[in-house]
């Protein structure tokens, strides 16, 4: 798979041009280098596949692979994919309380309380306490923040 | 020479040591290390943040409080990376590899301690070197051009082979995958490389939605499985203080970070990231257990944290002798001093001392103040990995989130943040280091732009960089360093071999 990108990566490479006569070696170079030493390093890969579980990790070893432990991250592009639309409070609120639901919080009262506490916190704490601007909303403007 | 620079520092204390600006010190690291912590706001937000209220200050009282809250940065970038894998800034990213290792071991509190207290003595002897050397480095390091960076760029990637393990194909590949990372976006002639017609990607991939993505994020999914596998339900008790033996043996370490660190730092552009990468490399290769790395050695959390604070200090030397900032950090710096009228250049060493000797002796004091300040909150620190990790986890998303918003306010980067991070669990689950990406990225773009300007300057001629010591002595460090460990381990093995025989 990783393969297939480096070929397209390649091919892109190929197509670019310089843009100025002095800069010798062009825009393409560096990317052409990188996108056959990393075919050369797929095919040495591909070809001494009798140890691809190497290098794996204690912790990575024991846990079993179940669609399910991807359940946060889904809910991740989520929450990021509706941030601009539905505002940081709302949006974070909901995150949080389908996370903690998901993770083990076993009633839904505690989860949402939990969830509209460190909402507000982090709200307050990062508009108000250190000025940082938290993610607008563009349906609810003014009414969410 | 040298009375004149104890007189010039005691004028510096003097200033220092007021009761208002030590208060200053104490504020400026207190919110550095706050900032610090935060994913994503790292020494150069931090600064970014508390420019505006310090040109209402006296100079010599803004430059203290911006000294300290640097330091303060540096050393809150590292806790996150320690505690929950996620690096504060790209000088800590090398630090989660036995960082979190530690943590993961319950030895937590040595591993903060030891960051607090290498960073301590990095920062000194940093100060020191400027002190010392500043004028004299400034000269040399202007002889650096561009095929002298190409060549300290292969250097530093050649670091791959220590980050990899035993897998040195696949750290290879993950190293390839950052260097195609790093030439995404408008180039040094403005040619636009990979962007898809996307706006957002006109400037590159967000360095940090990849390093979070990779490490934090991964993270988040490997523990969502273990809690969900009902693997992870001991609390570990963790030990808070470090214990003298472990100080001494990585004492070495510090003062050998400390060294790499400084010398790095004094180079324009190579930053903290690039020493911290050099100075664990080097460790693992002078290491008579190269194995115990990434598995919690102490000494792999003592040597990047050293070279880091001490490349910060090395840093001011080409900002202050030169005008050149060789990081966001001292760009900021830099604005600062200009816009309170101090204009850094060669003549500044003695056309201002106050400010010059001011600033060193505030960052002495700032490196003092955070070790009162951050080796009793350890024990604060390291009750949160107390908490319930369902609730961490979630807290992690979020942060890692604002953390990446906030540097260009872009969805697009979010999403990265959450393709690397499932990025980084395949790599995990596969056995690809994820350091390695990391420091493709950090050198990538360096490496290239230095790479076109050498070939700029020789018209052409790739053959005309032997013609110039310093790249000879970088490419010939290189070759010491892929070979050297591969034949000490030839003679180990057959050391045992003859020892069993």
């Amino acid at each position: 798979m990783f393969g297939l990108v480096l070929v397209y990566y390649l091919i892109e490479a190929l197509k670019m041009t310089p843009s100025l006569e002095v800069d010798i070696i062009g825009p393409g170079f560096f990317p052409k280098v990188i996108g056959v030493f990393g075919l050369i390093l797929v095919c040495i890969l591909f070809l001494s596949s009798k140890d691809s579980k190497k290098g794996v990790g204690e912790r990575e070893k024991k846990i079993s692979l179940e669609y399910q432990h991807l359940t946060p991250i889904l809910l991740l592009l989520i929450y990021v994919l509706t941030l601009e639309k539905i505002g940081f409070v709302l949006g974070t609120f909901l995150f949080l309380s389908f996370n903690l639901k998901f993770l083990g919080v076993e009633k839904w009262t505690r989860s949402l309380i939990v969830s509209a506490v460190i909402t507000a916190v982090i709200y307050i704490l990062f508009n108000h306490v250190m000025d940082v601007r938290t993610p607008e909303s563009d349906i609810f403007q003014g009414l969410m923040g | 020479m040298l009375g004149e620079v104890i007189h010039n520092l005691g004028v510096g204390f003097a200033v220092a040591l007021l009761p208002e600006n030590i208060l200053y010190a104490f504020v400026g690291s207190f919110l550095g290390t706050i900032v610090g912590i935060l994913p994503g706001l790292g020494p150069a937000g931090a600064m970014a943040m508390i420019l505006p209220a310090v040109f209402t200050l006296h100079p010599a009282s803004a430059i203290i409080m911006l000294a300290s809250a640097y330091a303060g940065a540096m050393y809150g970038g590292s806790t996150t990376s320690i505690l929950l894998n996620v690096p504060g800034e790209n000088a800590s990213v090398v630090t989660c590899l036995d960082g979190y290792q530690m943590a993961l071991q319950g030895r937590a509190g040595p591993a903060l301690c030891i960051a607090a207290i290498g960073s301590f003595i990095a920062g000194t002897m940093g100060i020191a070197g400027l002190m010392l050397f500043g004028p004299i480095i400034s000269k040399a390091a202007l002889s650096f051009g561009s095929p002298e960076y190409f060549a300290l760029m292969v250097f530093a990637l050649s670091a791959v082979a220590s980050l990899s393990g035993d897998t040195i194909v696949k750290g290879l590949l993950a190293m390839t995958l950052g260097l195609m990372v790093a030439t995404v976006g408008t180039d040094m002639t403005g040619v636009r490389r990979y962007c898809f017609n996307l706006p957002d990607l006109l400037d590159g991939v967000e360095f940090f939605a990849v390093t979070i993505g990779l490490f934090a994020i991964s993270e988040v999914i490997i523990t969502t499985a273990e809690i969900k596998s009902g693997l992870r339900k001991t609390v570990i008790k963790h030990k808070i203080f470090i214990s003298f033996k472990e100080f001494l043996y990585s004492s070495g370490a510090i003062i050998r970070g400390s060294i790499i660190g400084f010398s790095v730092g004094v180079l324009p552009g190579a930053g903290a990231g690039v020493a911290s990468f050099l100075a664990y490399s080097f460790e693992t290769q002078i290491s008579r257990h190269p194995e115990k790395f990434g598995k919690g050695e102490i000494k792999g959390v003592a040597a990047p944290e050293s070279a880091n604070n001490a490349a910060s200090a090395g840093a001011l030397i080409p900002m202050l002798t030169l005008g050149v900032p060789g990081s966001g950090t001292t760009a900021i710096m830099l604005a600062a001093l200009m816009g309170l009228n101090v204009n850094p250049g060669p003549l500044l060493f003695s056309s201002r001392p106050d400010v010059v000797w001011g600033l060193i002796a505030a960052m002495y004091l700032g490196n003092i103040i955070l070790l009162i300040l951050n080796l009793p909150l350890v024990g604060i620190f390291v009750r949160i990995l107390y908490l319930p990790l369902k609730y961490i986890l979630p807290l992690i998303m979020i942060l890692a989130v604002l953390g990446v918003y906030s540097a260009n306010m872009a969805v697009l980067d979010l999403v990265f943040l959450c393709l690397f991070g499932l990025l980084g669990y395949y790599m995990r689950r596969n056995g690809y280091p994820i350091a390695p990406v990391i420091l493709g990225i950090v050198l990538g773009g360096q490496m290239e732009v230095a790479l076109r300007q050498t070939m700029i300057m020789s018209q052409g001629q790739p053959f005309f960089v032997f013609e110039r010591p310093i790249v000879i002595f970088f490419l010939v460090l290189t070759l010491i360093s892929i070979f050297l460990p591969l034949i000490l381990k030839h003679f180990t093995k057959t050391q045992i071999e003859y020892d069993e025989a």
